[in-house]
């Protein structure tokens, strides 16, 4: 327990990550006191440890299809998040799902993932889910579910539905839409709402219509309050587009192809670090700045009277966007009310980036469903007798006080749902819901293709699918989900043999219609209040509480504010300063709306006057580490993301926030190398680069090594997840990773680097780096970690004694330790979803980054089931959504890794140590604000 | 107070340690502890591979189909393929009552294992077998075992290294390693090869 001391001795160039905190992990002990129960309990742990469980070889009853008995299966499949399809590739064995990839065949992919599709796997095995449905409280059986649906179903006949509502979430299914349709004509008086958090869509007359970016087209690209990266809808997509024209133009030094990046926006965004300019502007400014280039484009009559910094900024837009028309484009959040998204709509059409970058599509919907107003109207004048939600939790959409009182007046509730949550607390009947992982569906992706999916497994417990119990309600019997599937397939696509469609999940090309209408909308807008705002995002990693039983999402830090576990509100130092609050104090928010409470953050780079949050937290979902924990921004926002509000101080203990990056301020660039890109133009080969595999010792092939790309990098966290999911690494709850004993292996630092009045920012995925010369090596006192002949730094667990001094040498601070029995956090049934091929570490055993070799070696080993298309790629790398990650063989002269190690951007991180690392690093490379505001003719 | 606590902290991790020194040693299932005497069979289900390999000549492969997909794991007949032939032959046999109860109530057969390697050494069977290496150089004379198969081989880290340091020296191949991808020989000492 010697590590406080080390930290303050840890030398500057030393990066920081775990002050590997807590003299003592028990708080009150002393350190003496601890040293005794700590003796006593390893005693007993040893009385207890050998003993060896004898084991039973349980082989298949019925023969299995050849092949498939000791063989990886990948399946084509997908899980809808937020009412989007993720089509995904996953790995199977004997029926096991194992491991989450993106299906290339799909443009929205492309072969990656987001963090949420790789978070769907912990959720199918998940321990919280519910099990079995509920009678009044009681268990019971699906049949009694069946029963009760048929009931309502023949109630419906006589009263056509009447007083009666069904809860939705976003749904994509085109055979869902259909039944819903149908479930609607044939019961007139039903109400049916869709819950959706956050739509980019819009209700243009009697269509719902979606812009549509082409990033490949633009050359200038400038976001008002929209963080495109963060993963919700088709962000990966779109940061794929924009950094693959980016990477191109920096490999190829092709000027005409380098792209620029404006930020505008209330709170430091995942897309304001990769920004080349970033603006803090509040959402009232950027209402105002949306309103003078209206003024400027002409679509606006009137003139806007604004301060000067919104005329200077909204010049500057303007004049961008007109000297790069058509390759430019702007866009608004998604979290603006209808006018705001149109009003930018119509100034990209007149702009004339209908040509290059934006279009608008016609989105596929349900359209007989009542407006969230109508049914909020409804609910509070007692129209509902009877509530059936299909898991749109409207409990938790609707926090706040009276209509939390107006739900309880319904007499019936009948909740589905995956996880125990605020709806399934007050429903009478409640029936879990099938995991996409086990259900026969069909979903429709980002860009608007159909996909097609199988059961990857059977269902764990008792449960339905949406289609199930929407035919049910429909036919007035029970359905089988397989059934409707293959009538969906026939009846909408006309495919009578499910195969092909199931191997690839894709039937054909198709891309929905295009909106070709000019948007007509008014430009009058009430008076601008002068007040406090309050802003709520989608979280970065519980999105709207979908993943709030999830400790895989909870324990990944946020992107920039890198807290775990946790929400909170997020004000700018200054703001803080007039209301006398420092970071963790509790506040109170209130807007006309309600009121929510939480702690605060201090965060640089926010616009003054904002508050903003992120929803998913403050829930209510029987788990009692996070009951109620965090801000629930539903309950002073409501349905809405914007409103006024006013604080007040709470007298609370402050909240200690579990970070795992303390520090953000970077001065020292042997750690992140940064570009402009005129300077990338002189720029030969880095001086901070090795020689790497030259030695003698390294001449056998391959040589593995790795680059990471900084510039395309967009800090969403997929790798860090995607490699938990691999190599059975542990989660450790909030109060180990405030100790910083978090166990990731990947871990993505965001550093802030000052220039001239200003800052930039980064992201930096860091994880071990394979020195050839490694420090870790040398101070292992029984050679548990060593090097292999093809230069990857190897940790051999079952030598391992923890003393932890490879740790404690390891300038990158990438190794991690395991303090507790974390395998015993694998209970039922979660213990399936451990990669047989991996060592479930122990107590008291260092891990780190292995260039996932189990990986390597069954590739080497010309295993057919290696990989799903014959590629090798570490877990990291085909996660990535920007395919920053390049892994490969450094003695194969074509291997991407070997051209990447040539690049002139390649540097050698903390090169001065001269460690020859394997994993490379490729600088970031900014546009300079000199270089931002040249327009076309005169560009470099 | 200081000295009472330590001398009773002293005595039970002392204690303690004897008595796991004790199970750990005592344990015939022990992944580093010696081969399995013959009275220390595990017992459960058992199978007579003399039988079948030998009087009615199936192959190894016939039943472990794992080693021919170059996989991972040999594997067990599902209880299925047992009855392809035993839904025929020897139905009146009282030896064979548990593969038909298993069978009629859809209950798995839960065998005993007796080579057993510890979750951090990872073998693959595919690949030893590939490279010319016998069943028998592991597992011992299965062909003549009748009824319970015990451990031949103590399965240590040091009899696995006796070859992977020295593949020639020791066991018979049936390929020429020597002629083989030089690689191949290198990777066989890498750590990670097995423990990963």
């Amino acid at each position: 327990m010697s590590s406080l001391e080390d930290k303050k001795t840890m030398k500057s160039h030393q990066l920081q990550r775990t002050d590997l905190a807590g003299e003592n992990p028990h708080g009150h002990l002393h350190r003496r006191e601890f040293m005794k129960a700590a003796g006593l309990l390893a005693g007993f742990g040893q009385l207890l440890g050998c003993t060896k469980e004898p084991r039973e070889l349980i082989p298949y009853l019925n023969e299995v299809e050849k092949g498939t008995q000791f063989q990886n299966q990948y399946y084509a499949t997908f899980v809808e998040i937020s009412g989007q399809a993720q089509p995904l590739i996953v790995k199977s064995l004997q029926g096991r799902p194992l491991k989450v990839e993106g299906n290339p065949r799909f443009e929205s992919s492309a072969g990656s993932t987001s963090l949420f599709a790789q978070a769907e796997l912990y959720n199918l095995y998940n321990p919280k889910r519910l099990q079995f449905p509920l009678n009044k409280g009681k268990k019971a059986v699906l049949s009694e579910v069946n029963e009760q649906l048929i009931q309502y179903a023949k109630g419906w006949q006589k009263n056509g539905g009447n007083q009666t509502v069904i809860t939705l979430p976003p749904l994509s299914s085109p055979g869902t839409l259909k039944r819903l349709a149908k479930l609607k004509e044939k019961f007139p008086k039903l109400d049916f709402v869709t819950l959706n958090p956050l739509a980019r869509s819009v209700q243009v007359e009697k269509k719902l219509i979606r812009p549509r970016y082409n990033l490949k087209n633009a050359e200038t690209l400038i976001t008002l309050d929209d963080d495109m990266f963060l993963a919700t809808s088709d962000a990966h997509y779109n940061a794929r587009q924009f950094m693959q024209r980016r990477k191109g133009a920096i490999t190829k030094h092709d000027d005409s192809r380098m792209n620029r990046l404006f930020c505008y926006e209330p709170q430091l965004s995942q897309t304001g670090v990769k920004a080349d300019k970033r603006v803090a502007l509040s959402p009232s400014q950027i209402k105002k700045v949306i309103l003078k280039i209206g003024e400027l484009a002409g679509l606006k009559e009137t003139p806007i009277e604004t301060d000067e910094t919104i005329q200077v900024e909204a010049n500057k837009i303007y004049q961008i966007l007109k000297n790069s028309a058509p390759n430019a484009l702007l866009t608004l959040g998604e979290h603006y009310p209808d006018q705001w998204k149109k009003r930018v709509w119509a100034i990209n059409q007149k702009l004339g980036a209908e040509k290059a970058t934006f279009s608008l599509e016609e989105v596929n919907y349900f359209p007989d469903q009542i407006s969230l107003k109508t049914f909020k109207k409804n609910l509070l004048n007692e129209k509902y007798k009877t509530l059936i939600d299909l898991g749109g939790n409207p409990l938790y959409f609707f926090s706040q006080k009276n209509f939390q009182e107006a739900f309880q007046n319904i007499e019936k509730t009948l909740a589905f749902a995956l996880f125990p949550q605020e709806t399934t607390k007050i429903s009478q009947v409640v029936c879990p819901l099938k995991h996409d992982f086990e259900t026969w569906k069909l979903g429709r992706e980002s860009l608007g293709q159909v996909t097609f999916s199988q059961p990857l497994t059977q269902a764990f417990f008792p449960s339905f699918s949406h289609d199930e119990v929407l035919a049910t309600l429909l036919e007035g019997k029970p359905q089988k989900d397989r059934d409707l599937f293959q009538k969906d397939i026939q009846t909408l696509y006309q495919i009578n043999d499910s195969k092909k469609v199931l191997q690839t999940g894709k039937q054909k090309d198709e891309r929905p219609k295009t909106f070709t209408d000019q948007i007509n909308v008014s430009w009058e807008t009430e008076a601008f209040e002068n007040k406090l705002e309050l802003v709520s995002y989608p979280d970065p990693s519980v999105l709207f509480g979908e993943y709030s039983h999830n400790p895989w999402a909870q324990e990944i830090p946020k992107p920039v504010s890198k807290i775990t576990w946790m929400n909170a509100f997020f004000l700018s130092p200054e703001l803080a300063k007039g209301h006398n609050l420092k970071t963790g104090d509790f506040i109170e928010v209130q807007t006309d709306d309600g009121s929510a409470q939480g702690p605060v953050s201090l965060m640089k780079g926010m616009a003054q006057n904002t508050i903003t949050t992120t929803w998913g937290y403050g829930r209510q979902i029987q788990d009692p580490d996070m009951d109620g924990k965090g801000v629930n921004a539903r309950e002073a926002l409501g349905d809405k993301s914007l409103s006024g509000a006013k604080i007040t101080k709470l007298q609370k203990t402050p909240y200690q926030f579990a970070t795992t990056q303390k520090e953000f301020e970077l001065e020292e660039q042997t750690v992140l190398e940064r570009l402009s890109y005129e300077e990338l133009k002189e720029r030969t080969p880095s001086p901070q680069k090795s020689e790497p595999y030259t030695s003698e010792e390294f001449q056998s092939s391959p040589q593995w090594g790795m680059t990471i790309d900084l510039t395309t990098c967009i800090g969403c966290n997929a790798c860090t997840l995607s490699c938990q999911q691999e190599n059975n690494i542990p989660f450790v709850g909030e109060k180990e990773v405030a100790k910083g004993r978090e166990m990731h292996w990947i871990r993505v630092d965001t550093y802030r680097v000052p220039v001239t009045d200003n800052e930039t920012l980064h992201f930096q995925p860091v994880t071990c780096v394979h020195c050839e010369e490694a420090p870790c090596e040398t101070v292992c006192p029984v050679n548990a970690t060593v090097h292999s002949e093809e230069g990857t730094n190897q940790m051999v667990y079952n030598r391992c004694i923890g003393t932890r001094y490879c740790s404690n040498n390891c300038p990158y601070k990438v190794r991690s330790f395991n303090f507790y029995a974390y395998k015993n956090n694998f209970e039922k049934p979660l213990e399936f979803i451990l990669n047989p091929d991996v060592t479930v570490r122990a107590r008291g055993v260092m891990e780190k980054c292995t260039y996932c070799v189990q990986r390597l070696n069954a590739y080497q080993r010309n295993e057919p089931d290696a990989t799903p298309d014959g590629k090798l790629q570490t877990a990291c790398q085909s996660a990535c959504p920007t395919q920053a990650i390049q892994f490969g063989d450094l003695t194969e002269a074509s291997n991407p890794v070997q051209v990447e190690h040539q690049s002139e951007r390649y540097y050698d991180l903390l090169a001065e140590l001269g460690t020859k690392p394997r994993t490379g690093y490729l600088a970031d490379v900014k546009k300079t604000e000199k270089m931002l505001h040249k327009s076309k003719g005169e560009r470099h | 107070m200081e000295k009472s606590y330590l001398s009773l902290f002293a005595l039970i991790t002392l204690l303690s340690l004897a008595v796991a020194a004790y199970e750990f040693y005592s344990q015939p299932q022990g992944w580093s502890s010696q081969p399995l005497a013959s009275n220390q069979t595990p017992t459960g289900p058992t199978f007579n591979h003399q039988l079948h390999t030998q009087k009615l000549g199936l192959d190894c492969r016939y039943c472990h189909t794992g080693i021919q997909q170059n996989s991972q794991r040999a594997g067990l007949p599902s209880v299925e393929s047992c009855m392809g032939c035993h839904a025929y032959v020897g139905k009146e046999l009282e030896s064979l009552e548990t593969l038909r109860q298993s069978y009629l109530k859809q209950q798995p057969i839960q065998w005993k294992i007796s080579n057993q390697l510890p979750d951090h050494a990872h073998f693959h069977h595919g690949k030893h077998v590939e490279a010319g290496l016998k069943c028998q150089t592991c597992h011992g004379d299965v062909q003549n075992t009748t009824s319970e198969l015990g451990r031949d081989k103590p399965l240590q880290m040091q009899w696995c290294l006796e070859c992977h340091q020295d593949p020639h020296a020791s066991v018979d191949y049936s390929l020429d390693l020597k002629k083989q991808d030089q690689t191949q020989t290198t990777k066989m000492r890498d750590c990670q090869t097995c423990h990963h």
